[in-house]
């Protein structure tokens, strides 16, 4: 940050521009039949049809968003009537958690990033990888079909007796969805998993890989591990629909609270699923765009697993006003504190890198403190969730609303879209217009804060989550809300438009745009089928900048 | 008649590498199978917890001597997979795939005697949900969660070794009918490690449902 | 092929650990008369546990890979107990 300022305006304008030709055709232009790209086992491409699969149920997600905010604008609730509100945000939620964030990084960036980051040719099981890709979609149909033939009103979370015996809408067919999403899930884990114990190029030990691959193993332990019970929960559901068995119903014998322990044993740890790939694009954008090495690289690294560790040990914290006894729920806040320990060594380390480096604002840059700040108000307030006596007051409010969407849209997602934004001259081999970014990173942080700020206050002043009609004193307060969310609906149009636009009118971008370091940069960009023209030999630690 | 390559996957430096990645990843696969089994033995274990004398006196209905004999027929299935592994890698086509063959014939005996013992269930009619007649428990509630759970489990059990017996008697089709061409090691490696696990989840099941009557 | 790392056990081996398991088979079965109170259920779960042991040691060949394959074989079952002592930890003091 010392320099003088226009070395600084040097980095970011003047790139290097010149575009080496490359001796082989790009994994684009190998073969460009719709056969080359529905039956690919290459990694690369199955990033790409990820891309359009989550970006699309994200769409679909985002307008049940709109929706509902529009509603709460007035305290009747005008437009949709209470059921159709609660099958409003129950597709919001299952696709919002299943459908995009769960795969975004992961299953985008990181098949697409990860071989090319160890210097493989691709990962360990590349059919596997495909499949997964086809579970996926066949997930989604499922989903779909249960949106389209009447909803399910249950939300996300699917709780029992009510999903399993009252509610009437199709949740089986969701359940269903859901069930064999995780299948999905599972094969990319194991593949990560295979892929990064077993394929990392010669000289590329532990202590060499980017943090970026760091964090993408300790989501896939967390995927290989927790999935798997919440799709036996999810096939007790369907059962108990099906059959009128009841382990989770009283009345028949079974225990409700027993469907929230395997519930949450996986979906604690999925919000750690969502938020770990998020830290690790974050620790690449900053390291790029400070020109330094991540400062205390095997704490960062560490605390990742740390944090998928400990994720296992907090679930019952969801469950404090359940009838959960209460000295597991001394034990669950006491335990959940502890995850803001290796949360905050992330973000001071972060922070310090940035005062060691000479900071370029550029896009990615841009995301990567909006995320500093958001997941930082989110991770607090999680410390708030996390105390007993204030929990039982905002438990169910708008409160956690707010908190979780600080970590999950205001952490992952402004990470994932640093994390496009930083690769996406590698994936396309086009440049971004620099300034429509920045543009649209400031006005997603606008939109984002004007969003959900305002849902803090509302919960604890008391509002409950999941209604539709509120009491006139809370609807200034949401008003507030619903016009943050226009903004940041207009913040999320703008990248879909001018990467898209990139993609014809965009400058050729060369190998290493950003002058940054790491394996994926020294492979042409977009990367050749077999992505390194002979296996690269690594002799130096990750982020050795020189300048 | 097919045999192992000895070329190895572009993607490897060696063929050891591509099996102990196949290894490594099958366990790691493995280890999402156990929490897969293991959520269900959670939902046993808590729903045991309020209904044992039910429990108990639906335990006891089933028969211990097709539950020991399914055991057993197991344990030597899982002996023969281990030591056709060994046979194929050391290139001894013939006893290797007998044994194989013989394991998968093994497996469906098992599927055989799991079907006689739900026909006999149904016969009974002490099919939860469907067909239950309450009338012939004590308990009636905490039977036919048992049963439930009986049938859940031994059926996610039963579907694992039809996908088992696909796959191992796949491969055997596979190296009989193949003349001259090759299969990668660690095909062979990652069949016989998730046959074992199938048995591990028996020998877990085994007692779980039915020794445990007391 | 020859890798050191790349050994099975020898058919002899085998042959002694499918007779463990039959034995352990005999021992659970058998374990039906014994009285019956807390411990059975105990008894019967770690007779199982024996039985996986030898299969997971020697029929999956635990034994004969580096640590980073046990870093799953036992990471699996080590999340299981997490699974089971936190749920109980609820149950139990309810």
């Amino acid at each position: 940050m010392d320099k003088p300022a226009d070395s600084q305006r040097r980095d970011i304008h003047h790139p290097p521009r010149e575009v080496e030709p490359s001796a082989e055709p790009s994994y684009l232009e190998h073969d460009r039949s719709l056969k080359g790209w529905l039956l690919t086992t290459d990694h690369k491409r199955i990033g790409i049809l990820y891309l359009f699969t989550i970006t699309f149920f994200f769409g679909i997600a985002a307008f049940a968003a709109a929706m509902m905010r529009a509603d709460l604008t007035t305290p009747q609730g005008d437009l949709v009537i209470s059921e159709t509100y609660n099958k409003l945000f129950t597709i919001h939620g299952v696709l919002m958690v299943w459908f995009f964030l769960v795969p975004s990084i992961p299953a985008v960036l990181g098949n697409f990033l990860l071989p090319l980051m160890l210097g493989a040719k691709d990962v360990a099981f590349p059919r596997i990888n495909l499949a997964s890709w086809y579970v996926f979609v066949a997930a989604g149909l499922f989903t779909l079909y249960a949106m389209v033939a009447g909803g399910v009103d249950t939300g996300w979370t699917f709780y029992t007796p009510y999903s399993s015996t009252y509610s009437n809408g199709h949740v089986i067919s969701m359940a269903m969805g859901i069930f064999i999403a995780g299948f999905s899930s599972i094969f990319t884990g194991v593949n990560f998993i295979a892929t990064v114990h077993k394929m990392r190029a010669p000289g590329l030990t532990w202590g060499r890989l980017p943090l970026f691959v760091w964090s993408l193993y300790a989501t896939s332990l967390v995927m290989v591990l927790a999935t798997p019970v919440l799709a036996i929960t999810m096939f007790l559901v369907m059962a108990e629909r099906l059959f009128g068995v009841g382990i989770f119903d009283p009345a028949l014998g079974g225990d409700p609270i027993l469907f929230q322990h395997l519930f949450w044993f996986y979906s604690h740890p999925a919000v750690y699923i969502m938020i770990l790939p998020g830290f690790g694009a974050i620790s690449e954008i900053i390291a790029t765009f400070s020109r330094q090495r991540v400062f205390g690289y095997s704490v960062v690294a560490f605390s990742s697993l740390a944090i998928a560790g400990l994720g296992f040990l907090v679930w019952g914290h969801h469950m404090f006003v359940s009838s959960q006894s209460v000295y597991a729920g001394l034990v669950f806040s006491l335990l959940s504190f502890l995850v803001a320990v290796p949360s905050a060594i992330k973000v001071f380390n972060w922070t310090v890198t940035m005062i060691l480096g000479r900071v370029q604002f550029t896009t990615p840059l841009l995301y990567a403190v909006g995320f500093l700040g958001l997941f930082t108000i989110g991770g607090l307030t999680g410390l708030f969730l996390a105390t007993l006596a204030v929990d039982v007051h905002v438990h169910d409010t708008y409160f956690v609303v707010a908190h979780f969407h600080y970590i999950m849209v205001g952490g992952m997602v402004m990470g994932y879209l640093g994390g496009l934004h930083l690769w996406w001259p590698k994936i396309t081999g086009r440049m971004y217009h620099e300034w429509w970014g920045r543009i649209g990173a400031t006005l997603i942080f606008i939109g984002f804060n004007l969003t959900f700020f305002p849902q803090f206050l509302l919960g604890y002043l008391g509002m409950p989550r999941r209604y539709h009609t509120y009491p006139e004193e809370f609807q200034f307060l949401n008003v507030m809300s619903t016009a943050g969310a226009t903004i940041l609906g207009l913040g999320y149009m703008l990248p879909l438009i001018y990467l898209i636009f990139s993609l014809w009118k965009g400058e050729k971008a060369p190998a290493n745009p950003w002058r940054a370091t790491g394996l994926e940069w020294t492979t042409p960009s977009p990367p050749p089928k077999h992505n390194f023209e002979k296996t690269p030999v690594v002799d130096r630690e990750a982020y050795a900048y020189e300048d | 008649m097919g045999h192992l390559s000895q070329q190895v996957h572009e993607a490897y430096h060696d063929a050891p590498h591509e099996k102990r990645t196949g290894y490594l990843g099958m366990w790691a696969f493995l280890s999402s199978e156990i929490l897969f089994f293991g959520a269900f033995f959670l939902a046993y274990t808590v729903i045991r917890s309020y209904h044992l004398e039910g429990f108990r006196e639906a335990a006891s209905e089933l028969s211990l001597f097709w539950g020991t004999l399914n055991t057993a027929v197991l344990l030597v299935s899982s002996y023969l997979i281990a030591f056709g592994e060994k046979a194929l890698e050391a290139r001894k086509m013939k006893a290797g795939l007998w044994s194989w063959g013989c394991a998968a014939f093994l497996g469906v005996v098992f599927l055989a005697i799991k079907l006689y013992e739900y026909w006999e269930k149904a016969h009974k009619h002490h099919i939860p949900g469907l067909d239950f007649k309450a009338e012939d428990f004590e308990h009636p509630h905490s039977a036919e969660l048992f049963q439930f759970l009986y049938f859940s489990m031994t059926g996610l059990h039963a579907f694992h070794l039809f996908v088992g017996i696909c796959w191992i008697g796949g491969m055997v089709w596979w190296f009989r009918s193949r003349k001259g061409r090759v299969i990668q090691p660690t095909y062979v490696t990652c069949a016989a490690l998730y046959w074992h696990f199938v048995d591990l989840v028996w020998v877990f099941l085994y007692p779980l449902l039915y020794l445990i009557r007391a | 092929m020859s890798h050191p790392e790349e050994e099975s056990p020898s058919n002899g081996l085998l042959l002694l650990v499918l007779a463990g398991l039959m034995m352990l088979l005999v021992v659970a079965f058998s374990l039906i008369w014994v009285p019956h109170g807390w411990w059975s259920p105990v008894l019967a779960m770690t007779v199982a546990a024996a039985k996986a042991l030898l299969i997971i040691v020697y029929f999956m060949r635990a034994r004969y890979h580096d640590r980073s394959s046990w870093l799953f074989i036992f990471g699996g079952l080590f999340w299981l107990g997490i699974l089971f002592t936190l749920t109980f930890a609820d149950y139990l003091t309810r």
